[in-house]
């Protein structure tokens, strides 16, 4: 009897769920109605995030109490080299801002944008295959605000997306929903790069067999969308890989900055940008929406 | 009736700690050559609920499921939902054919199920703005046909710790 009622029902359940599942989808793909549901549902499955993050976690511990005391020297010795090096950069560097500043009046161009650089140290790192979060130990007290680039001392690694009074979350340049408009360094190609999940590769998508990208380019921030400032290092081109009967061609980059190994990261942040930038509440498809338009116009 | 409903909500929190468990494994890092290779092992382990506690696991669990993990991973919503609700759904139809079938039959159809289930997520994840579908997606078919016995064997004993039938 009881078997009979649920047989029935099982198609009237389908149906239903059916029905659901294709509403939010609709809703969620045009709409950013369901952010807030969703980030109140990912704050209560929190535990299981910091579950997955368990082995990784130690793996890197291993690894780390394994190859400590004599590398220690070498590391000393290697910063000390470093500060040497970059110290006499530096005064090179001033000469060539006055230069720079020079020129730029000649040309009668808008003066470069300063920018404000904050230090912070990481308080957690939390990568899975389909979210590439860290967080650092400042927030809204360091007046650190949504969308503000972060970089290392070697390239971009990722932008601010969520601001709490002690701490924020960055989002790395390498997680699946994350895009950033870059141009190729050596002929200023415009395109945009995009995250895949895995911590040494990027995709460049949306490039046609007649682009010019080969492997070994350089990407560096194009500075469009205005959220990450033009000229900072992003990635370099990994594989070229041309499919027949394709529109675009597959073209993989592996980015510059040390994604999984820096404890500390650069905020940069620009006095007269940072009220505008702050007001976009979800930066992610924003940014990759006004990526695409971008290399649509370059083409 | 008293027995029963204990019984119901045994099953209820057995799937709860397999699909927690689950959870966990599809979101641990795994390194690079293997995560294609990945099992989908939220799928696997609701199939086996569907397989062996038809009347409590339907098209709605998997919806309810489905749902916490566009959350987890940060998808769109409803695509994960419906391709596990139409899984299940599956796996209910079937359920009688399934048990009384061998051993290797049933892998043979559980894989085939799983198959269409990933066809349908890939095929309404395309529509909602998602990559194409690769060669790549379906490797993990090959990961869920080597885990698939094992999983069966700890949840056969889950079962028998909570005494389900």
């Amino acid at each position: 009897m009881e078997n009979q009622f649920r047989k029935s029902n099982g198609w009237g359940q389908l149906g239903i769920v059916v029905f659901i599942s294709l509403s939010l989808m609709l809703v969620d793909a045009n709409t950013s109605w369901l952010n807030s549901p969703r980030n109140i549902v990912s704050v209560v499955l929190r535990p299981i995030h910091a579950l997955a993050s368990v082995p990784a976690m130690v793996s890197d511990w291993v690894a780390g109490v394994t190859s400590a005391e004599p590398d220690v020297k070498i590391a000393y010795q290697n910063l000390r080299n470093e500060y040497f090096k970059l110290k006499s950069e530096t005064l090179l560097l001033r000469t060539l801002q006055d230069e720079n500043a020079g020129l730029r009046a000649l040309l009668d161009a808008t003066k470069r944008l300063e920018e404000k650089v904050t230090l912070a140290e990481l308080m957690q790192v939390d990568l899975d295959r389909d979210n590439h979060r860290v967080s650092i130990g400042q927030g809204l007290s360091s007046a650190i605000y949504v969308g503000q680039a972060v970089i290392d001392d070697q390239g971009v690694i990722g932008q601010v997306t969520e601001v709490m009074p002690l701490s924020s979350i960055i989002v790395l340049i390498t997680d699946p929903s994350h895009a950033l408009p870059v141009q190729v360094e050596r002929n200023g190609l415009r395109t945009i790069v995009r995250g895949t999940g895995s911590l040494s590769r990027l995709d460049v998508p949306y490039l046609n067999q007649n682009s010019d990208i080969r492997k070994g380019d350089v990407l560096l921030s194009s500075g469009l969308g205005g959220r990450f400032p033009n000229g900072y290092p992003v990635a370099e081109v990994s594989d070229v890989k041309v499919i027949e009967d394709q529109a675009y061609i597959q073209v993989f980059a592996t980015p510059i900055a040390k994604l999984d190994r820096s404890n500390h990261v650069l905020l940069l942040s620009r006095e007269t940008a940072s009220k505008t930038v702050s007001a976009g509440a979800r930066p992610n498809r924003e940014l990759e929406s006004q990526g695409i338009e971008e290399v649509d116009r370059g083409n | 009736m008293a027995t029963s409903s204990e019984s119901n909500t045994r099953v209820y929190w057995a799937f709860a700690i397999s699909c927690f468990v689950a959870f966990t494994l599809m979101l641990v890092r795994v390194p690079d050559w293997l995560s294609s290779f990945w099992p989908d092992w939220i799928a696997l382990v609701i199939v086996y609920w569907a397989l062996y506690a038809p009347h409590n696991i339907g098209p709605k669990a998997g919806f309810v499921i489905g749902t916490m993990l566009e959350v987890l991973m940060a998808k769109t919503f409803g695509v994960l939902s419906l391709a596990l609700a139409v899984l299940v759904f599956l796996v209910n139809l079937s359920h009688l054919q399934l048990r009384v079938s061998s051993r290797w039959q049933r892998v043979f159809l559980v894989i085939l199920f799983v198959a269409i289930f990933k066809l349908i997520n890939l095929w309404f994840e395309g529509m909602v703005g998602g990559d194409r579908l690769t060669a790549q997606d379906w490797y993990s078919l090959l990961g869920d046909l080597a885990v698939w016995p094992f999983l069966t064997i700890v949840l056969d004993e889950l079962r028998r710790v909570y005494r389900l039938r």
